[in-house]
């Protein structure tokens, strides 16, 4: 994984499993055009899925971490105990 | 060669540690939830136990209450493992970053445990196998192992015990003792309503407080935390 943003992003859903886009700006300070294009980079990749939900609030983009996202976190969990 | 290596091992650290920080604010909010929905829980479950006490109660407002009673807690034991399973991979994160406050876990299998001991302590009692009276302490100390989970779950998400968590931890605590040495002492358990209570507005009280923490926290970042993204 080649950029900060997106081994951010990949933390935080490996962390809490799913949060919304909304959630992940706050993580992330980036701004939302940005961040929909590591979302798709991430996707194309196969590490995560977005998909919208209905809440009482209204529609959200929720985005999910998948099982190839967790391995990828496990490897970055590994590279970080070697390191240290 | 070996320069490079550091600089990718700082930055990788970094981010490790940037991603913790801003999780600390998500953790604080689901603990928000956390301590809202067992409130709930917990009220629900007394106005039951009181309303069921009160003599010529129809069996459809009983029915009604149970299966509010139900729901209620099972929207809460499923918001507890969402909790729980943040904590136990926040944890282990910042162990990975070596950021762990000499705390060590005591694993996802104490979890399974408690289910256990739960499920045995509904079993035990449910066929009376025990005494009223033994019943009463047998689930009072069920329920001290419990506060302490909690105590430790809380301790490892935020390295220290916040103040919201103490408050959680005590007043449940002195509601399981109270009740239940009333209990032993009286005979019945007429004031447990009120006794509960006091976890309850606890637990709110623990939950606003929360919310507004994970606010304040989140605000009082300097933009310098949230530098280097891109």
């Amino acid at each position: 994984m080649k950029s900060t943003a997106r081994l951010m992003i990949i933390i935080s859903l490996a962390l809490n499993r799913k949060l919304t886009f909304t959630d992940l700006l706050t993580i992330t300070s980036l701004g939302k055009g940005s961040l929909s294009n590591h979302l798709d980079k991430l996707r194309e990749g196969g590490l995560i899925k977005i998909k919208t939900v209905f809440s009482p609030i209204g529609p959200r983009v929720m985005v999910e971490i998948t099982e190839e996202g967790m391995s990828a976190y496990e490897n970055y969990s590994k590279i970080l105990k070697k390191l240290l | 060669m070996n320069g490079k290596a550091e600089d990718i091992s700082e930055h990788l650290k970094k981010i490790g540690k940037t991603a913790v920080r801003f999780d600390f604010y998500l953790m604080k909010r689901a603990f928000g939830m956390y301590y809202a929905t067992w409130a709930a829980a917990i009220f629900t479950l007394m106005v039951l136990s009181y309303i069921s006490n009160i003599p010529g109660q129809s069996n459809t407002t009983l029915t009604f209450y149970v299966l509010l009673n139900i729901g209620v807690i099972i929207v809460a034991v499923d918001y507890t493992q969402i909790v729980f399973r943040k904590a136990f991979m926040l944890f282990r994160l910042e162990s990975d970053l070596q950021m762990q406050f000499s705390l060590k876990s005591f694993g996802k299998n104490a979890g399974i445990g408690l289910m256990i001991l739960i499920f045995a302590m509904f079993v035990i009692i449910g066929i009376n196998l025990v005494s009223p009276d033994e019943s009463t302490v047998l689930s009072m100390i069920i329920l001290w192992i419990v506060d302490f989970y909690i105590y430790m779950t809380v301790r490892m998400s935020f390295g220290k015990i916040p103040p919201e968590g103490i408050l959680a931890v005590a007043t449940f605590a002195f509601s399981n003792t109270a009740s239940s040495i009333l209990f032993l002492q009286t005979g019945n358990n007429n004031s447990t309503f009120q006794i509960w209570m006091v976890t309850v507005i606890g637990w709110i009280i623990s939950s606003l407080y929360s919310f507004y923490n994970a606010r304040k926290m989140y605000s009082l970042e300097d933009d310098n935390s949230r530098g280097g993204i891109n």
